[in-house]
């Protein structure tokens, strides 16, 4: 049986374990976004930027931490179960966010900033309407990095019982079955390149044409 | 009328600005000028409370602005900075609507305003309201600062190097472009400058400062005049030079020896050589210019050989040389910025100055 045999004949089984690894995946990084996102702001506000300099030093070292590891470790406390592979998606999946959010918020020229609160804007006018407009390409590319990434990780948190396209690979590899393990492997990539397309555009249409280098 | 009443800004031991008083007056344009580092661009940011001072009050109008909300007060006062002012992720119209938006106004209002004061500075609206900052020269952004800061129609407006990045060219027409809008506008302008040339051209009073001191303030020429101290006279460059040139404006030299004909009039023969003749053609184009006892021929009164530059009465009298040089004629007409002929102005005539000057 070839891997296309395998995901026709078994795809209501198949189609399960997608959508189980959709929901995990996009918690995940829902819950990433948020933090990040929110973490990524405060420590680019003046007051902070000392911590927001040394924090996005530490992303660097962060994003070396095998995600087998974060998984294991969460596991310890959490045990079998979605909930171990959402919380540590989450916070495996904070780091590219909070790093592109807090560098690319912190290049915005305080000039910029000046220039805003100048004309009267609130603190919050000045973030919503200038800093985070002007940082959206690269949040964006953060959010696209956390998607990729979890998606493949996802795979891995079957392990701990989380379900997902994992499983297909896992009962592959134990009952040797390469059309398994083929079939899942293609799906986890195709989960990924349709997802990383859709934000593509998502990001053409957040980021003002008025920041794109080209034309 | 804004009054700064012994402002003093402190950061932790080193005086910004120093018990600064001073008062600018209803629809004036008060400059302040020195060098580098002298407090110019902190005292203009106490203004709309950018920065609070350390002690002293600051009025408009006999109000306290620490009485006032600081959001509220902003959005009443135009800032224009220097060339990172734009906000790059909004077009034209969208720069130019960012105080109108904060006001609630609705987008169709908005639209209309943005398109009204791109016509105020020159700018086409229909090539650039949709326009990006990055599309544009710098020039341009420059006028869509100042057309941004007048968007919700602001009594006073702050103005910190508005043109200090833009070669002296596109300055001068900035300049000259500014000075036509203040003479119909008429706001209470406080502008920051370290051009000395920009100072005595723009300004109705300049406040010089020093190490965050006020040094003297005055109108150009009493400053010219009586400097009050080695300081000022140093900073006016008062050393003989061509220099000199930049403390006189072209207004006070023009030559009122004139009559002003059409083209129609001099063929017609009724041109007497007792005064040099303007040549006027549709009552505002400069055609040409005819000397004091010279022949009338074809000459004088045809094509582009006898187009005359105009120089704006506000010059100086270094701009002044600069176009008599550049368009290669021994004569320029100087024009107030509505168009009023004031008389004109020759090479020769800067130089009697000069010889003044040098006595
Ligand atoms: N946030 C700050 N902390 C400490 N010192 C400051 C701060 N801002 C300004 N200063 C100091 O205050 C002085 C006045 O600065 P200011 O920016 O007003 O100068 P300026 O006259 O505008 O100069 P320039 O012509 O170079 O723009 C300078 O010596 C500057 O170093
Ligand atoms: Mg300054």
């Amino acid at each position: 049986m070839n891997a296309f045999q395998y995901l026709a004949q078994n795809w209501p089984e198949v189609s399960q374990k997608v959508v189980q690894h959709l929901e995990i995946v996009g918690i995940a990084v829902a819950g990433s976004l948020v933090i990040g996102l929110l973490l990524g702001i405060l420590v680019s506000r003046p007051r902070l930027q000392t911590i927001g300099r040394v924090i996005i030093a530490m992303t660097g070292i962060a994003q070396s931490i095998p995600s087998i590891a974060v998984i294991a470790l969460i596991f310890i406390y959490t045990g079998i179960g979605p909930r171990t592979a959402i919380i540590a998606l989450t916070a495996y999946g904070i780091v590219p966010i909070l790093f592109n959010v807090s560098s690319s918020m912190l290049m915005v020229p305080s000039d910029m900033r000046e220039a805003a609160r100048g004309m009267g804007m609130t603190p919050l006018q000045v973030l919503m309407r200038v800093e985070l407009p002007v940082a959206a390409q690269s949040i964006m590319s953060g959010v696209r990095t956390t998607v990729t990434v979890d998606v493949s990780t996802a795979t891995v948190a079957s392990v701990v019982g989380a379900g997902g396209i994992g499983d297909i690979i896992f009962v592959g590899l134990s009952v040797v079955r390469p059309d398994m393990i083929i079939a899942g492997t293609l799906l986890v990539a195709f989960i990924a390149v349709v997802s990383d397309l859709l934000l593509a555009l998502l990001q053409k249409s957040v980021v003002s044409r008025g920041l794109s280098t080209s034309s | 009328m804004i009054e700064l009443d012994a402002v003093t800004k402190r950061y932790d031991g080193k005086t910004a600005v120093n018990e600064l008083t001073l008062t600018v007056p209803d629809s004036a344009v008060m400059i302040l000028l020195g060098p580098s580092g002298c407090g110019k661009t902190t005292t203009l940011k106490m203004i709309n409370r950018l920065i609070e001072p350390t002690s002293g009050d600051i009025r408009i109008d006999g109000r306290s602005v620490f009485a006032m909300d600081p959001i509220e007060l902003r959005r009443s006062i135009g800032y224009v900075i220097q060339e990172t002012g734009l906000f790059p992720h909004y077009t034209v119209e969208g720069n130019i609507g960012v105080v109108p938006t904060l006001l609630g106004w609705d987008k169709a209002r908005i639209r209309r305003r943005a398109a009204e004061l791109l016509e105020l500075v020159n700018l086409e609206p229909s090539v650039y309201l949709k326009r990006y900052p990055r599309e544009l020269s710098g020039g341009e952004r420059q006028r869509v600062g100042v057309a941004r800061a007048l968007a919700a129609d602001p009594r006073i407006l702050l103005m910190d190097e508005p043109f200090g990045a833009i070669d002296p060219i596109n300055r001068r027409i900035l300049q000259d472009f500014f000075l036509r809008l203040q003479s119909e506008l008429k706001r209470t302008v406080v502008f920051v400058t370290h051009d000395i040339g920009e100072a005595v051209k723009l300004g109705d009073c300049i406040a010089i400062m020093r190490e965050g001191h006020l040094v003297q303030v005055d109108d150009t020429h009493t400053l010219m005049e009586h400097p009050a101290d080695a300081f000022v006279e140093d900073l006016l460059g008062s050393t003989r030079s061509t220099e000199q040139l930049l403390y006189y404006r072209a207004a006070h030299y023009a030559d009122p020896d004139f009559t002003v004909m059409s083209p129609e009039e001099l063929q017609a023969g009724r041109a007497h050589t007792d005064a040099s003749i303007i040549i006027l053609k549709d009552g505002d184009h400069i055609m040409g210019y005819v000397e004091k006892g010279q022949m009338i021929s074809c000459d004088n009164i045809q094509g582009e050989a006898c187009r005359l530059e105009t120089v704006s009465a506000n010059a100086t009298l270094l701009e002044a040389v600069t176009i008599l040089l550049q368009s290669g004629r021994k004569r320029a007409v100087v024009q107030d910025p509505d168009g009023t002929i004031l008389g004109t102005i020759s090479i020769s005539m800067v130089a009697e100055v000069l010889g003044k000057v040098a006595r």
